[in-house]
């Protein structure tokens, strides 16, 4: 019956079944054939044995990280910068877009709009050269802190800093673009709304609060939802640009962790098991989040 | 990572650049006689092959100035020619050795020759025979390499490094010429120009630089008087050997440890490693060195910070001073820079460390189980064994790279005058010694003033304390190594750095190696005796 079901809707949208087909052979070719690859972390993989006959050591590795020096730091790491960033980066750019949506001035809007994407399409390498550049001791951060009386300084080598200087220039980073789907959403709220607001007397803010957020609250859930399942997965390229042995102790996360126990010294089923760690928690943290929307908002992603 | 690259090129620099600096005119007559050619180049094959070869040339700045790839090289065209084997290379990304290795370990696609192969194995040669990774070469060589085997066992050192303990031959080496020990070819780099503002003597002592510095700080206004590595050591040991210890390094694991009277060592957990550290963080905290050290990341850093005019001091390779120099000058011509001894303690004190290897013998190459032809990549690789291939890797060609003069080889305007680079870079495009291949004959690639200032930095350095180069650990303590060592080694750049600058007081020093001793630092340790004790009784 069902089968019959689905013989007939593809009957009926035959277009739209092979315009995702790429995409579902993408995600089964690089997300779900390499999940085969999570062996590894109950084995002592080596190359020349590869995956079906290296010799299982249950979970020893799982011990050994969990047992290690750097477990309870990488995690706390992990966690605080994607904190941070959920904490500053997501709001901003929803207020960003909310900004942008009051302005009238169309030639106005789009020169910011253009300014603001830009540094996502800066590459990461160039970005972190950027950042290294303005806060070691002869950067404009030092240069400030000097004409204010204070001490130039190396911010990027001391651990105190690394936060700040992560979060602050990912919002820099990411502020422009990642407004741009709740401007989507904001242009989908209905100007009748509006009206009748304005005739209730309400003023510019309390349409804001009233009509607009109302409006893009769905986008707004589904958005975080997103977010928290990307909760484990800091950005790795950066962590990795930016953080030197100095800075280990806020920066190291499990990824970069991962990166160097792994791939530079061939601990491969060590970094594995971490590796599924961080998978196993991103998944509770994603089903969780969906959960809490669910029962609080009656939007969810599933 | 892109950090390793300084690293890297040093440790490079190291295998590259050997020579003894107060004995240069090694045996002359027998390189004469060597130039007569009494062995020569012959074919190995009818049929064209063609063997893929897996380099890391991180340290060749000819590709891309005077070549553009490998195979344009004088040496391999001629080889070529005359044996019917094309040489094919396959390059890493600079500073992506270790991860590019990790990637062709696990597609199991080799490269039928593999260069320095035990520095990335994990488990090493012995390992990597045994997981069929690379094979066993005693036979091979035995039968079709008689080159090879006269110049291996012409003495018994090389004899030694040829085997593993058990037997087996991973690689096919290349040893130097007459078996000459390495010396340092980097040390203390000083801004004369400074001293001469200050009228000071170049400095012996560490309080003779503490004085230099300090003055160029206070005096000079210099804020980053003395330039470190990323991991808070000099490059070259220069800073650290009269504290009588080898830094770990990151490229050669063999230096990881170094051993004192048959005693294998690790350097943090030595008082010599928490008296430098100690110096080296109050030295900081009187903003002598270099506040942005930890995030030197390139080489490019170095140079900028070099030719700053705010630096006054750091330690490097003798031939980059034409560097630094045409750099510096840009911006203030009166910049020149000259070498300092090695620091100690105490004048006359004779060092034990510097930033040689010893006495080397490169265990260059290995030939996978992916090699359809293994009897023919062994019989090329010999040919570099002749008088001819050692005249063509050493000297290049004959008319072009250098001529005869009483029967020994001078190189040309060619090599010695290269409008595009340095004596080495040219001898990188048009011949290829102190590579990977053959014998190497030492100390004639590089320039007087190069000599001139290795002979310095020697004076009151050898090279005791270092680790034989050819000790193999065998799986067992290889496991232990790799099952460990990683972490140490990063916990250990960590608090080094921190250490140095007082993110940690000096006094959580104990609390250190307490953490070292946690992460089982004694079994590694026990691991490289046993080892060296094997070596030893060979």
């Amino acid at each position: 019956m069902k089968i019959r079901a689905l013989i007939q809707n593809y009957r009926s949208n035959r277009l739209l079944y092979w315009m995702v087909l790429p995409v579902v052979v993408y995600l089964l070719i690089f997300n779900y054939v390499p999940m085969g690859g999570l062996v590894m972390s109950f084995q002592n993989y080596t190359y020349a044995k590869g995956i079906l006959h290296s010799d299982w050591v249950g979970l020893k590795n799982f011990r050994d990280f969990f047992q290690g020096l750097f477990f309870i730091r990488t995690l706390r790491n992990t966690l605080v910068l994607s904190g941070l960033d959920l904490l500053f980066n997501f709001p901003s750019a929803i207020l960003f877009a909310l900004l942008l949506n009051e302005v009238n001035n169309l030639k106005f809007k789009k020169v910011i709009q253009t300014v603001s994407y830009m540094p996502h399409f800066i590459s990461m390498i160039v970005v972190a050269g950027l950042i290294l550049e303005f806060t070691n001791s002869t950067g404009v951060f030092s240069s400030i802190a000097q004409a204010l009386g204070g001490q130039a300084k190396s911010y990027i080598t001391f651990p105190q800093y690394f936060r700040t200087i992560f979060t602050v220039s990912s919002v820099w980073q990411s502020i422009g673009f990642d407004s741009i789907i709740y401007l989507a959403a904001l242009s989908g709220v209905n100007d009748e709304l509006y009206e009748a607001a304005c005739i209730d007397g309400a003023g510019r803010l309390k349409q804001t609060i009233h009509v607009t957020l109302p409006g893009i609250m769905p986008t707004i859930i589904m958005m975080l939802i997103l977010r928290c399942g990307a909760i484990m997965n800091v950005n790795f390229e950066k962590v990795l640009l930016l953080y030197s042995p100095s800075t280990y102790e806020t920066a190291d996360v499990i990824s970069t962790y991962v990166y160097r126990t792994g791939i530079v010294k061939q601990k491969i089923s060590f970094s594995t098991a971490v590796g599924m760690f961080n998978s196993v928690v991103s998944f509770i943290l994603v089903l969780s989040a969906n959960a809490l929307s669910k029962r609080y908002s009656e939007i969810s992603l599933f | 990572m892109l950090r390793k690259l300084i690293c890297m090129l040093l440790a490079m620099m190291l295998l590259a650049g050997v020579a003894s600096a107060e004995e240069f005119a090694v045996n002359e007559s027998t390189i004469q006689e060597k130039m007569l050619m009494g062995t020569t180049i012959s074919r190995v094959t009818e049929e064209p092959v063609t063997l893929t070869v897996w380099v890391d040339i991180s340290n060749q700045d000819a590709v891309g100035k005077l070549i553009e790839k490998m195979e344009d090289n004088d040496v391999f065209k001629i080889m070529e020619e005359k044996t019917g084997v094309h040489l094919s290379f396959i390059h890493p990304p600079i500073g992506e050795a270790e991860t590019n290795f990790s990637l062709m370990m696990a597609r199991r696609q080799y490269a039928d020759i593999i260069i320095w192969f035990d520095s990335y194995y994990s488990t090493g040669g012995e390992g990597a025979i045994d997981d069929g990774v690379i094979i066993d070469l005693k036979d091979y060589v035995e039968a079709y390499a008689p080159h090879y085997m006269e110049v291996m066992n012409a003495s018994e050192f090389r004899h030694k490094s040829m085997y593993t303990d058990s037997g087996k031959m991973p690689y096919i080496c290349s040893p130097i010429y007459q078996d000459e020990a390495d010396v340092t070819w980097g040390g203390p780099i000083i801004r004369k120009d400074l001293l001469d503002k200050l009228e000071m003597d170049v400095p012996v002592t560490f309080d003779d630089w503490h004085t230099f510095l300090s003055r160029c700080r206070n005096e000079l206004g210099l804020t980053r008087a003395f330039s470190i590595c990323a991991n808070g050591i000099t490059k070259y040991n220069s800073f650290s050997a009269a504290f009588g210890f080898v830094a770990p390094n990151i490229i050669n694991p063999t230096l990881d440890f170094f051993v004192v009277d048959d005693q294998v060592c690790y350097a943090p957990l030595t008082e010599g490693y928490r008296e430098y550290v100690a110096m080296m963080a109050q030295w900081y905290s009187e903003g002598l060195i270099d506040p942005d050290f930890p995030s030197l990341i390139t080489v490019d850093d170095v140079f900028a910070l070099m030719s700053s005019n705010d630096c006054a001091a750091t330690s490097d390779h003798g031939g980059i001073l034409d560097y630094y120099s045409v750099l510096g000058s840009a911006t203030n011509p009166d910049v020149s820079y000259i070498a300092a001894p090695m620091p100690v303690k105490e004048v006359g004190d004779q060092l034990h460390v510097n930033g040689s290897s010893g006495r080397i013998i490169s265990k260059s190459c290995a030939i996978s189980t992916s090699c359809q032809n293994p009897e023919i990549a062994v019989k090329y690789l010999d040919q570099f064994y002749t008088d001819e291939g050692f005249a063509l890797l050493n000297f290049g060609t004959e008319g072009k790279t250098y001529t005869l003069v009483d029967g020994l080889p001078e190189y040309t305007e060619l090599v010695t005058n290269n409008p595009q680079g340095s004596m080495i870079c040219a001898l990188s495009a048009y011949a290829l010694p102190g590579n990977y291949f053959g014998e190497y004959v030492m100390g004639r690639d590089t320039s007087e003033e190069t000599r001139a200032m290795a002979a310095l930095w020697n004076a009151n350095s050898d090279t005791e304390y270092l680790l034989p180069q050819t000790m193999t650990l065998n799986k067992d303590e290889k496991e232990v190594y790799s099952e460990y060592f990683a972490d140490i080694k990063s916990y250990t750049e960590e608090m080094t750095v921190k250490f140095i600058m007082n993110l940690e007081p000096m006094d959580q020093y104990d609390q250190f190696i307490a953490q070292l001793k946690g992460l089982n630092i004694d079994e590694v340790l026990e691991a490289y005796q046993s080892a060296y004790d094997r070596y030893m009784s060979r």
